[in-house]
């Protein structure tokens, strides 16, 4: 039996399915009817230290419905009067005095059974007159001794019970009866954020215990190689994971040559065990796109909103941080401004603030030297808009450092849209002969080559060409990929147990 | 009659915990072993050795020299004599002591405290009879920072070409001195360094104060002990398998602390090496003796190391730099050695090593001749020889 891990579609389920998500749905549709029953797509949970099944009736709304999230509760609006206000509370008193004594007992079920009364009567009062309640506990703890710990446990529950976090779908899922027997399982299969919790701790104990082989899709290994410009809590955590898991792994894919190429690197710099080189294999994730009428869509209000020309910007995708290089655009558009006589289109990145980059935003509403509007800030756009914006610039950059992949540079592409990305390793990968490589080191061909696609028709017809002959990867391409690798192992594992069985059947 | 040894040094040797400090420790307990009387007298700062003996420190160093010493741009062992002056009361209050001992052999641990002594020594009626010994530990000049190279060179070569004697730790150390000294001099007598044969038979299971299988590397606070770190450790001990650990003991560890290398990757780092800093020789010895491992990431410095020595002895698995065998070269051929000849094989054999790949079945008798009695046997015969006796 597989075990398939799910559990980073399911932690962000409300997220849309892009990058990894995307990925852990692909290798779901695929292995479930690859396997069907033989298939456990199971969520991990760090306080149990256990997979559990997800049920088959919510399974389909839940992982990708964006379903079941926790909903805020209904509250009665405050009492007309305050004395009214005042009476609600004296009556949550009343009521909470019978459960004074459990205040300080053991969190057994009867336990939760009052703080589930407790948690009923604080949502009888309006968010105002817990509020006023709260205030009141705070200014009387020089009263009886143990009110700072009521004060604790009303904020505690109001906070759970107001979010709908009482029991949420993730109690009833990390039930008993869910628990995969991990007795049943032969074949771990993880294409998701391993490292943002123990799971590859439980992975390894199990191949090593049971003799689970154990399956992972990495996608870059920047938190080690760009640390220095990684995301921070991931910069901690995938470290210690991807040691865990090279010591406990028996196949492995990645999403580019670059990333397979890192991994390599890095297990054999630093002494990890050797790599079946045959169980690593570079798969490429699909690049298909959805295609919308941008004349005609309600996407076209994010023209309006940021005063944008179709046809007459420059677009740059990605979380704004660091290693992404804004600051390298932000200093190129600087200078193009200065050096050209013609009008510089406007740069627009697309990207949620990220890690470090604060200080370069202020810089850069402070500029004199950078024309008003030079460069716009899009942070919140949502998937539909991008694509209008893909399909509306003029073309597009990329001068990340590093990558493990470069999606932007895909989405560009698959679009019709040129695209002049650094140097990074993983960008001629992911582009191929369609994609404009330039040096970020050469900021005067970037400065040239910029300006060029602006206001040469001829040199930007030629640019559009170049993008189109762009391959498109398709996601069922992916799916076939993984799943034919996956039972080349399990065909070539089960002959060598075979092989075992006879030789030592024979000794 | 009783063949009487001083042995004048910069620092004390009733706590030894660096590797000078030991060495010359072992030879004067080897000397007295061999029926010597062997005096030691330090003259030493007790800001960088609070822990000597109270007879040791009645040849401190006093209050006002050490402000001189610790200024900028001093350094304790260069300008030592230049700081502290022939004239000084304390050089006199040695000699008085040396005129009481009436040794036949004057030994100089390092060179640093010649040029305090070299005048009153030869001009002395009652000791400048006495043989000169300069006892290395390095070829000095080779190993400071180029700043000081020219001035650490010409006090050893001062002493050198004085001596009647010179020891080394090594052979290529030997031809160093001997180049200078020319031909027609005494050549060098070598005598690597050794180390005290562990109490292999010791139940310290109780003690055990690491869960699971680690390696251990044991390094002071010198700085190629930090770098050879760097280089074979690395910032990512990809080697150990997650249930085993690295630990290191010794003031290197301050060194990997201030080191910008030592949070690249603070939590791999803070689950898989223990720093245990300096510890109490109890503590050591009970960390190497349920080591699984011992590694000696060493990649340069000079004489020969003691924990070379002391890891053979413990007959665990060796990993080691072959810079690390300086002096021990015959060990790599032993049972459960393991040499590399760069840090990228260093961390694949410490990886085979603890997963049990590479073992070790060195018995004791291979690694007998390391101990210090053995190692330095050609001294004690030295020593023989310049008093006349042989």
């Amino acid at each position: 039996m597989i075990l398939l891990d799910i559990t980073t579609s399911y932690q962000f389920r409300h997220w849309n399915p892009m990058g990894i998500l995307r990925v852990e749905h692909e290798v779901y549709k695929g292995f479930s009817e690859a396997f069907g029953e033989n298939l456990v797509a199971a969520i991990y949970d760090v306080s149990t230290d256990g997979y559990y099944r997800i049920p088959e009736e919510i399974f389909e709304g839940l992982i990708f419905q964006n379903g079941l999230q926790p909903t805020v509760a209904n509250r009665p609006a405050k009492a007309e009067t305050r004395w009214r206000s005042w009476a609600r509370i004296l009556r949550f008193w009343f009521k909470s005095r019978k459960l004074k004594k459990v205040v300080v007992e053991g969190a057994d079920e009867s336990y939760r059974q009052k703080e589930d009364v407790v948690a009923s009567e604080l949502l009888r009062l309006s968010l105002e007159e817990f509020g006023m309640m709260i205030t009141a506990m705070k200014k009387a703890t020089f009263l009886p001794a143990g009110i700072r710990d009521r004060i604790k446990l009303y904020e505690h529950v109001h906070h759970h019970a107001h979010h709908g976090l009482r029991r949420t779908i993730h109690d009833d899922i990390c039930d008993d009866n869910n628990r995969v027997d991990v007795s049943l399982i032969k074949h771990y299969v993880s294409v998701g954020g391993f490292w943002s919790d123990d799971r590859y701790r439980y992975a390894y104990r199990h191949r090593k215990d049971l003799g689970w082989t154990n399956h992972y899709l990495i996608y870059d290994l920047i938190p080690i190689l760009w640390g220095h410009v990684a995301e921070p809590t991931t910069r901690e955590t995938f470290p210690v994971a991807l040691h865990w898991m090279l010591w406990g792994v028996d196949q492995i894919w990645t999403i580019s040559e670059t990333t397979k190429r890192d991994l390599l690197t890095h297990v054999s710099e630093n002494g990890f065990p050797d790599m079946p080189l045959n169980w690593v294999k570079s798969l490429r994730l699909g690049s298909e796109v959805p295609v919308l009428d941008c004349a005609m869509g309600e996407e076209r209000a994010v023209f309006d909103k940021y005063d944008l020309k179709p046809g007459g910007f420059v677009l740059m995708v990605g979380t704004l941080e660091p290693r992404k290089n804004h600051d390298f655009t932000y200093r190129l558009w600087r200078e193009m401004q200065a050096r050209s006589k013609n009008e510089v289109m406007p740069l627009v990145w697309v990207g949620q603030p990220g890690w470090a980059i604060q200080p370069l935003l202020d810089m850069i509403k402070k500029d004199q030297g950078l024309p008003h509007n030079s460069i716009r800030i899009l942070s919140n756009v949502s998937d539909s808009e991008l694509v209008a914006l893909y399909q509306a610039c003029r073309f597009t950059i990329y001068p990340s450092h590093y990558e493990g992949w470069g999606l932007p540079v895909v989405e560009s592409l698959t679009h019709g849209k040129p695209c002049i990305a650094s140097t990074a390793p993983s960008l001629a990968e992911a582009g191929g002969d369609a994609v404009e490589i330039i040096d970020t080191m050469d900021g005067n061909r970037w400065l040239e080559r910029c300006l060029e696609l602006m206001h040469s028709e001829s040199a930007y017809e030629a640019a559009k060409d170049r993008a189109a002959s762009f391959p498109r990867d398709s996601w069922t391409s992916f799916r076939e990929d993984i799943f034919s690798d996956f039972s080349s192992f399990l065909e070539d594992h089960e002959t060598s147990a075979k092989r075992d069985a006879i030789v030592g059947g024979k000794g | 009659m009783t063949l009487k040894i001083a042995a004048l040094g910069h620092y004390p040797i009733s706590t030894p915990l660096h590797g000078g400090q030991r060495r010359v420790d072992a030879i004067s307990k080897v000397a007295k072993l061999n029926g010597y009387e062997f005096h030691h007298i330090p003259v030493f700062s007790t800001t960088g050795y609070p822990n000597a003996s109270e007879l040791e420190k009645q040849t401190a160093l006093p209050k006002t020299i050490l402000e001189k010493l610790h200024q900028p741009g001093v350094r304790e062992d260069v300008h030592f004599a230049r700081e502290v002056g022939e004239d000084h009361p304390l050089v006199q209050d040695i000699i008085d002591r040396l005129r009481a001992i009436a040794p036949q052999v004057i030994q100089f641990d390092q060179p640093w405290l010649f040029r305090l002594f070299k005048k009153q020594l030869s001009n002395d009626n009652r000791l400048a009879n006495a043989r000169i010994v300069y006892s290395s530990h390095n070829v000095e000049a080779d190993l400071i920072a180029p700043t000081w190279e020219s001035d650490a060179r010409a006090i050893e070569m001062e002493l050198a070409l004085a001596a009647d004697q010179v020891f080394t730790v090594s052979q290529s150390d030997a031809e160093v001195f001997d180049k200078w000294r020319g031909t027609k001099r005494r050549p060098s007598v070598v005598a690597p360094n050794g180390c005290w044969p562990p109490d292999l038979t010791t139940n310290m299971a109780t003690d055990r104060l690491v869960e699971g299988d680690y390696a251990i590397m044991v390094g002071s606070e010198h700085p190629p002990n930090a770098k050879g770190y760097w280089e074979c450790i690395g910032t990512f001990p990809g080697f150990l398998p997650p249930d085993a650990s690295l630990v290191v003991a010794g003031g290197v560890n301050r060194l990997l602390r201030q080191d910008d290398r030592f949070l690249r990757f603070p939590r791999v780092n803070s689950e898989f090496v223990k720093n245990f800093g300096i510890v109490k020789e109890e503590t050591l010895n009970s960390l190497l003796f349920h080591a699984k491992a011992i590694c000696l990431p060493i990649t340069e410095g000079g004489g020969t190391n003691l924990k070379t020595a002391e890891a053979l002895m413990w007959l665990k698995p060796v990993v080691a730099m072959r810079h690390a065998l300086r002096g021990f070269e015959e060990a790599a051929n032993m049972d459960g050695v393991y040499v590399a000849d760069n840090p990228k094989d260093f961390r694949r054999l410490l990886r085979d090593v603890m997963v049990g790949d590479l073992v070790s079945e060195r018995v004791p008798e291979t690694v007998e001749a390391y101990g210090w009695p053995a190692q330095l046997a050609p001294l004690m015969k030295a020593y023989e020889d310049l008093s006349g006796r042989t």
